[in-house]
């Protein structure tokens, strides 16, 4: 338990450096764009949690199978922590995104592939709690997680699947400015090439960095706190026991 | 002659979004602030009992003796 | 006793049930009745040229919330009769016990579906007896039942299975049904896709289905092991 107290700190202040150099990177460092302006700048925050967002759903479908082999706590309470940041991730990203899209393509929201199936993740990861809360047995709880983990990754499968096949065969019925919304929102955006896509390249990267490692500090903080939450359980056990005697 | 004077038209203000730019960090940020102060909150109140029920025992323990 | 002994059994278990207490079926039928019946006239008052422009809509929308309420029946009355853990006494494999559980669930899914297609043909006058949309349903279906009953397995040994059997089948099964609707409604399109656009939608519904079943085979002892 010394160990995560002692790693904790320093993923937490990594975590907090790596995201304020990244927002140094966002606004300073990543080129100016002519077509909608600075605003596209939410797209380095947007996508690098979007992309860690799925990682940590991986993560969890791995701790789930883990879990069913093994049968060690330690494997659920990483698919639970994963899923809790994944979840915090697809808010994040969906709330950028359209905070982005209303002055990029005049519109808050709209029905394409991705954003349906982002919503529906949203869901179906946010059942995964209501799953665990109304099972009463531990183990079993631990057990039917597990399982739902691995069920629910299906989910995110589809969800990158659809978009590359929808994608090419969905008709096009709507007007322009939608319907770059609906590319942009499908895909592979393309804002800039040579020099200015190295920087942009590079500040996505540095955002998909900080953002893990704000899932791993995330992860270790509630490690930290289910080790907490055990010795409170203890202790109820005993002062229990000691006022039933 | 025009030409010039036009182009910079054409080329539009790049900042007249920043509202929206800034809206979308602030939005980004308060979900993530408003988590860790959940935890944060959690966290507390655990060792808040924790503490409590350390100082029961020892008192039961006390009494005890 | 091999696998497909096994699953036969269940079956036939399960269909002896249904047929004399009827009410995964009937249930099912008279939801999907009645809401078709709303959402023609939800749309603009009964319009029906609105209604027969979103029949095939229509009829997934119904497949996908009355599918919850047969679920429900059928995992509802194992619970009643804890007919789920006397199966386990027997020494099956849990993934036939799975296997056997999806064919139930499938059946009374495609039966209520049977019953839909003519009516819609009749209510609303679009071909969606076309091929390739029947195969989409047929595929759809089994994703749908392949998540429901392992999900429905899970919750039916809870005590709040009534409220978490909805809750656990519809989000994961919305990727499937969303895929497969509008993978379906391509072939009602004026133009029909070609063939390169037509098995797209398709493979991705048969991904789900495949990748479900695999968890559903693989994960099912743990399921069901006390």
């Amino acid at each position: 338990m010394s160990r995560l107290s002692k790693t904790a700190p320093i993923l937490n202040v990594t975590a907090i450096a790596l995201i304020g150099l990244s927002l140094l990177m966002v606004f300073f460092y990543a080129p100016v764009e002519q077509n909608m302006g600075n605003v596209y700048r939410l797209i380095y925050f947007h996508v690098g949690t979007a992309w860690v967002a799925s990682l940590t759903f991986l993560i969890a479908l791995i701790g789930g199978i883990a879990y069913l082999r093994t049968g060690k706590r330690s494997w659920d309470t990483l698919s639970l922590a994963s899923i809790e940041v994944g979840i915090i991730f697809i808010t994040m990203t969906t709330a950028a995104g359209s905070i982005w899209g209303k002055p990029a393509w005049d519109t808050w929201w709209t029905w394409s592939p991705r954003l349906i199936l982002m919503v529906v993740m949203w869901l179906v990861y946010i059942a995964y709690f209501i799953l665990r809360s109304a099972v009463e047995d531990e183990q079993r709880r631990f057990r039917f997680a597990a399982i739902y983990a691995i069920a629910a990754f299906v989910t995110v499968i589809m969800c990158y699947g659809s978009i590359r096949v929808l994608r090419d065969i969905h008709p096009v019925v709507f007007g322009s400015a939608l319907e770059t919304a609906e590319g942009a929102s499908q895909g592979e955006a393309q804002f800039f090439d040579g020099d200015a896509e190295r920087a942009s390249g590079l500040t996505l990267a540095m955002s998909s960095l900080a953002f893990t490692v704000l899932y791993a500090a995330w992860v270790v903080n509630r490690f930290r706190l289910r080790d907490l939450q055990d010795k409170a359980t203890q202790l109820k056990l005993r002062l229990a026991a000691r006022m039933s005697v | 002659m025009l030409g010039p004077y036009l182009f910079t038209l054409l080329q539009a203000d790049p900042n007249r979004f920043n509202g929206f730019l800034v809206l979308g960090y602030v939005a980004m940020f308060l979900v993530g602030i408003a988590y860790v102060l959940y935890l944060a909150n959690v966290q507390r109140n655990v060792e808040q009992d924790i503490k409590l029920m350390q100082r029961i025992l020892q008192e039961d323990e006390i009494s005890a003796e | 006793m091999n696998f497909v002994h096994i699953v036969w059994t269940i079956v036939r278990k399960d269909w002896a049930i249904e047929r004399r207490t009827r009410q995964s079926l009937a249930v099912m039928l008279v939801f999907a009745l009645s809401a078709t019946i709303t959402f023609v006239f939800a749309q603009g008052d009964f319009n029906l040229n609105a209604a027969r422009d979103n029949a095939l809509g229509l009829l997934w929308t119904v497949i996908f919330l009355s599918g919850t309420l047969g679920l429900n029946r059928t995992f509802s009355a194992e619970t009643e009769t804890q007919a789920l853990s006397a199966t386990l006494i027997a020494p099956i494999t849990p993934a036939a016990l799975y296997i056997g559980k999806l064919c139930s669930v499938l059946i009374v899914q495609l039966i209520t579906l049977l019953v839909l297609l003519p009516l819609f043909v009749v209510f609303f006058d679009r071909p969606i007896y076309h091929p390739a949309i029947l195969l989409i349903l047929l595929l759809g279906t089994i994703g749908y039942a392949a998540a429901g009953t392992l999900v429905a397995s899970m919750a039916a040994q809870t005590r709040s299975v009534g409220v978490l059997i909805p809750v656990l089948v519809l989000p994961l099964t919305l990727p499937v049904i969303y895929t497969a609707a509008t993978g379906s409604a391509l072939f009602l399109a004026p133009q029909p896709p070609d063939f390169n656009n037509s098995w797209p939608p398709i493979a991705l519904v048969l991904t789900y289905d495949l990748l479900m079943l695999i968890v559903g085979v693989m994960t099912y002892n743990y399921v069901v092991e006390e």
